[in-house]
């Protein structure tokens, strides 16, 4: 895979007020690379940098190896897909399709070829002769796409694309996105805050909090290996348990915290005494039978979920808390509160975090 | 933004001083003369005086049709907002297919010329047998605001839910009731501007107003008298007066129209 | 009781009201229309049916000549707003930014402002000592005023236009100001360039908007008859004052009904022409 878009150092401000701080990532070949985060948290704004709408205050955007932060518009490579669409009213739907194309003056016979091929790939062949405001927010949305796609752009970014659709057609139109992602083999830069769906859609997904990148991996180094605390909690449910390091050898690592002491595996970041968070999912802490290994909790409820129930449990004070997923109801069922069970962290996947 | 629309940007924003100058021009030249004197041409700058302003009070003529301009703005507020809101009121509930017939009706006398109005009103007056007076200038006015009153009103109900009047009903309203508390409050305020507006174009119409006038003249019909033998400083400073009225009048239906941010007008 | 106080939906209101417009508005239009065949003998109306008016224009060349001049200088009035009040319009919507509700308002206030008064001072502006040749002359332009200005059509459609500007570019702005920002950044995005921006999306959306604007202004200077009496001079002359003098010193009521009858024929046909049009040009 090679490269084709870079951000290089890019910040970007509105008088007094910062928008990103020192943003840097790079897009590779036929990717569908996903910017998450909040409402505000300044995402639209890379991608309107990319596409030429806003230009960055520092830094670079470095396109087949030039910089295009003084491209305009018009000559980059890249098309959008607006958060909500952005149809030309006063064109029908194979206008709106064909524009880009009768734009570069195109012949009217190949704009027709085309249009036809696209709204065919999209599914809306039998619509061209619809105006937009005629459509359904779903149609609306594969018009939109298809207008993009027709340009072939190296890159297509999408704005939050699936934001004003309910949850049904949002399911249908990620299948369809990704789907078609991979049959046209564009790169897509695609922006939202629905964690679910940056998951599911994306090859890599970059993580923004407070201006700037969390964490840039593929959805399973995200989940894995969170490099933040904040990493840790964002995706999924995460037990963050303050620890402090007791026993240092080659071997193992023993640390002592709240709940007790227990081993993890050999990590060079670590020393005596060193102080760090520990991170490991619920559905990594298993009960099993009283051991040397195992550590005491008391549970504090039992929460049903079907074939499943989590349980919270608490250390002996009961000033700290951990959760426990997917134990099967079958043995949860034989437990009631306050008993006390012993559990187990799988600290192959657990995660350590240096303060 | 690139260098070429820059320029654009301020060649318009030049045309568009230009514009607002030549638009203002008559009308700060007629505030200009209402304080200064000129004899052949030259102003002499040194005749700044507000004379006219209290020999006003001397002119009857123009007083008199002032008077007269009030109270046919009044009347014509009056009956075009009674009548504006019942068919608004009918526009929007009937589901009869007269209504859009009746729309067009009362579009028709704003959107032909004055002109035909005017002399429309004034045959049909004669046929009749009705002397013109400023009763008959009142019936023209009202006819010709009507659709913007209308208007204006059936914008403001078509954004009330139909919940609303139901629920007055649900809750044992008459439709008195349900019309005098629930209801006005809520369209109270597009009663306001179509009135006020209604009350401004009343206050300056002329060429249907020339068609219906009787002896009694309103005050664009008297400048259009006095216009033969020229301009005395005092009308001057009556057209002052009533700019400032005017102005103020439409200010104050664009500040009522922005504080309720709901783009009525036009 | 009830029935009767029901403020809507009672017949006896509805019959009411629908008598007053078919009274003020349908009857006194039909009886205009009936009059253009009448005809008139002394200050007597003869109330029997006569094509003799509609002869006399078509025979008489100066009418057809001066209706014809007249919606000539209508088109010019109207193109002229359109040059002028576009632009503006453009300017208010795309690069006023928070000014542009004040700067309309300041365009529209004029629009109220005495109608007479504008007519009567476009004199003291236009004329052979008024402010522009004075001005002209001031900056060393011309040596002795010119005469261009007055008395004669060009003054007409000068303040004819000055008058009614404002009346194409209070649409033209709302349609124009709808336009969502992101329609035009997805043009570009599409590969226009600024001009091509224009000329595929914002004009064809602010177009209706414009030809709205465009119609009020043609039919309102199409019939306008104050303008030409007070600044027009003798070659002013327009169709409106021909009408409005039958009503006055000729007395001829029958034969001015007759004008603006055609007069009234050639709007209607120009309005359902242009929304033809526009309809047609939009598929």
């Amino acid at each position: 895979m090679s490269e084709i878009l870079e951000l290089k150092n890019i910040s970007k401000s509105y008088g007094s007020t910062t928008v990103l701080e020192n943003i840097s990532f790079k897009i590779n070949n036929n990717e569908f690379f996903t910017i998450l985060g909040s409402s505000g948290s300044g995402k639209s704004t890379i991608i309107r940098m990319i596409g030429g709408f806003t230009k960055p205050s520092s830094g670079e955007i470095i396109f087949a190896n030039k910089n295009i932060n003084d491209e305009p518009i018009f000559k980059r490579p890249f098309n959008t897909v607006f958060q909500d669409y952005a149809l030309f009213p006063n064109m029908n739907v194979f206008d709106n399709v064909g524009f880009g194309l009768k734009i570069k003056n195109k012949s009217k016979e190949e704009i027709k070829k085309n249009v036809l091929n696209v709204l065919t790939v999209v599914g809306l062949e039998h619509f061209s002769n619809r105006m937009p405001q005629e459509l359904s927010g779903g149609q609306q949305q594969r018009v939109a796409l298809a207008r993009a796609i027709i340009c072939e752009p190296e890159i297509i970014l999408l704005d939050e694309p699936l934001g004003a659709l309910d949850a049904e057609l949002r399911k249908q139109m990620q299948l369809f996105l990704k789907e078609i992602q991979k049959k046209i083999q564009i790169s897509f830069i695609f922006i939202t805050h629905d964690q679910e769906e940056a998951i599911f859609l994306s090859d890599r997904i970059a993580v923004l909090n407070n201006h700037k990148f969390e964490q840039i991996g593929s959805p399973k180094d995200l989940y894995y290996s969170p490099k933040t605390t904040y990493m840790a909690k964002f995706f999924g449910e995460c037990n963050l348990i303050k620890c402090r390091v007791t026993n240092y050898d080659s071997e193992s690592i023993k640390v002592s915290s709240a709940f007790g002491s227990f081993n993890i595996p050999k990590n060079k970041n670590l020393n005596n005494e060193s102080e760090f968070i520990y991170g490991i999912r619920p559905e990594e802490v298993k009960l099993v039978r009283q051991s040397e290994k195992s550590i005491k909790v008391k549970i504090k409820d039992i929460n049903f979920r079907g074939s499943t129930s989590t349980i919270n449990a608490t250390n002996d004070n009961g000033d700290s808390l951990i959760k426990i997923q997917n134990i099967s109801t079958n043995i949860s069922k034989s437990l009631s509160i306050n008993d006390s069970i012993d559990i187990e962290f799988n600290t192959d996947l657990g995660s350590i975090f240096i303060e | 933004m690139t260098r070429l629309e820059n320029y654009t940007k301020y060649l318009l924003a030049g045309l568009t001083g230009l514009i607002v100058a030549a638009l203002y021009a008559p009308i700060v030249l007629t505030i200009f003369y209402s304080f200064y004197k000129s004899r052949k041409g030259k102003v002499d700058w040194n005749s700044f005086s507000y004379e006219p302003y209290t020999k006003l009070i001397y002119e009857r003529q123009i007083l008199e049709s002032l008077m007269n301009s009030i109270y046919v703005g009044v009347v014509t507020v009056i009956c075009s907002v009674i009548i504006g809101f019942y068919f608004a009121n009918y526009y929007h509930t009937s589901k009869s297919k007269m209504k859009e017939f009746l729309q067009f009706i009362i579009f028709l006398p704003f959107l032909l010329p004055p002109i035909i109005t005017g002399l429309s009103l004034l045959i049909f007056f004669r046929e009749i047998n009705l002397p013109r007076s400023l009763n008959t200038v009142v019936i023209g006015h009202t006819i010709f605001v009507l659709a913007i009153v209308f208007k204006i009103i059936l914008n403001k109900l078509e954004t009330l839910k139909p919940s609303l009047m139901e629920s007055a009903y649900d809750l044992g309203a008459s439709k008195w009731q349900a019309f005098y508390y629930v209801l006005l409050p809520n369209i109270k305020l597009s009663l306001i501007i179509a009135g006020l507006l209604a009350f401004t174009i009343s206050l300056d119409e002329t060429l249907i107003t020339l068609f219906l006038i009787g002896n009694d003249t309103t005050w664009p019909i008297k400048l259009w008298a006095k216009m033969r033998v020229g301009f005395s400083k005092q009308v001057n400073a009556s057209v002052t007066l009533i700019l400032i009225l005017t102005s103020l009048l439409v200010l104050l239906i664009a500040s009522i129209i922005s504080r309720s941010e709901k783009k009525i007008m036009y | 009781m009830n029935s009767v106080l029901n403020y809507f939906s009672t017949s006896i209101w509805t019959i009411v009201s629908f008598i007053l417009v078919i009274f003020l508005i349908l009857i006194p239009l039909f009886s205009f229309l009936s009059y253009s065949f009448f005809t008139v003998d002394g200050t007597d109306i003869i109330h029997e049916f006569s094509l003799f008016n509609f002869k006399e224009f078509f025979i008489d060349e100066i009418y057809i000549r001066t209706f014809v001049r007249t919606i000539f200088l209508a088109i010019i009035v109207m193109s002229c707003c359109i040059m002028l009040g576009y632009p503006v319009a453009f300017f208010l919507a795309r690069y006023a930014g928070r000014y542009k509700y004040v700067i309309l308002l300041m365009l529209i206030i004029p629009l109220f402002m005495s109608y007479i008064i504008k007519i009567y001072m476009m004199r003291s502006i236009l004329g052979y000592s008024g402010l522009i040749n004075k001005v002209l002359a001031m900056m060393g332009f011309i040596e002795k005023p010119l005469e261009f200005f007055l008395w004669n059509q060009n003054s007409v459609i000068i303040t004819l236009v000055v008058i009614l500007l404002p009346l194409i570019i209070i649409p033209t702005f709302t349609s124009l100001d709808k336009i969502p920002k992101n329609i035009v950044e997805a043009s570009f995005d599409l590969g226009c360039k600024p001009f091509q921006a224009f000329r595929y999306i914002i004009f064809p959306i602010s177009f209706p908007g414009l030809i709205v604007g465009s119609i009020f202004v043609f039919i309102l200077a199409l019939g306008d008859f104050v303008t030409p009496q007070l600044v027009g001079g003798t070659s002013g002359f327009t169709y409106g004052k021909i009408i409005y003098s039958n009503f006055g010193m000729a007395f001829n009521w029958p034969f001015g009904a007759a004008l603006a009858s055609i007069l009234l024929f050639v709007s209607v046909i120009i309005i359902l022409l242009t929304n033809y049009l526009t309809n047609k040009l939009r598929t």
